[in-house]
């Protein structure tokens, strides 16, 4: 099955969504929305892969073509990603009905 | 005794000439066959209907009308309803632009029934366009897993009927 739409999540540590905005519209994303949330860890595990979890955490997701997924991935890896202050994480999921972006027809993926 | 132990490779025999001429081989008597007052057909099964498959729906709308929209949106079947408050990443230019000053904005998380979306889609399209500061975006993933009838039929909305 092939789908027109992704939607891009990205948890970012909390101020670091603008970022991930910029990144993600260097690309062609047209916005997307934050939501505050908190991350969970194990702390045996922060401490086996040398990481520190900050609780406060956002989520940003956005809604972009199939297209361009790919990219936009790449880039929040580079700008955002764990390696980076911002230890964000990004993942996609495939969109298979979609209202209100471009036109106002429901588009069927 | 010894009468009976001379027949039986006889009758073999026989069964043997038999399936050779007629190019078939001897069917095996049926237990139920040999059981009497039993029927000889195992009842057939009616075929069940599956179980509807559900999508996650997800609706990015302003703050403000969050309840309107999850009201509507309970008319389309979708029970199991989440709202989580939210933020428009739009910037200053683009808000200005567009004559708007908040970007709050709360996100409705959904089951809906994919049979269902359709039509909630084309409800909340005339919405979209028609009430004022009532824009937003709707877009459904579809599940792939659920574990728990109960919940299950919360979320497809069948509080009778057969099995699942």
């Amino acid at each position: 099955m092939k789908f027109q739409h992704e939607v891009i999540f990205c948890i970012v540590n909390t101020g670091f969504s603008d970022a991930v905005m910029d990144s993600a519209k260097k690309f062609g994303a047209r916005g997307g929305t934050v939501i505050r949330a908190r991350g969970t860890a194990n702390p045996e595990a922060e401490k086996l892969f040398g990481i520190t979890i900050q609780p406060e955490k956002e989520m940003v997701m956005i809604l972009v073509p199939s297209e361009l997924k790919d990219n936009i991935l790449h880039a929040l890896y580079n700008d955002v990603g764990l390696n980076t202050a911002g230890a964000g994480i990004a993942f996609s999921l495939p969109v298979d009905n979609v209202l209100g972006v471009g036109g106002n027809e429901p588009a069927k993926s | 005794m010894e009468d009976n132990e001379k027949k039986a490779p006889a009758t073999t025999e026989v069964k043997s000439k038999v399936a050779r001429a007629t190019g078939k081989t001897a069917r095996e008597p049926k237990k139920a066959e040999l059981e009497p007052g039993k029927s000889q057909r195992a009842p057939r099964k009616r075929a069940e209907p599956k179980p509807p498959k559900v999508d996650l729906m997800i609706t990015v709308v302003n703050r403000e009308k969050a309840e309107f929209y999850s009201d509507y949106l309970q008319e389309y079947e979708v029970n199991m309803q989440f709202i989580v408050q939210a933020h428009g990443t739009a910037s200053e230019e683009i808000l200005n632009y567009l004559g708007m000053t908040a970007t709050d904005k709360a996100v409705i998380f959904g089951i809906i029934r994919q049979d269902k979306v359709k039509e909630a889609f084309s409800g909340l399209s005339d919405k979209f366009t028609t009430i004022k500061r009532g824009a937003g975006i709707s877009f459904t993933v579809p599940l792939t897993s659920a574990i728990g009838v109960a919940i299950y039929r919360f979320m497809i909305n069948q509080t009778q009927g057969g099995r699942l």
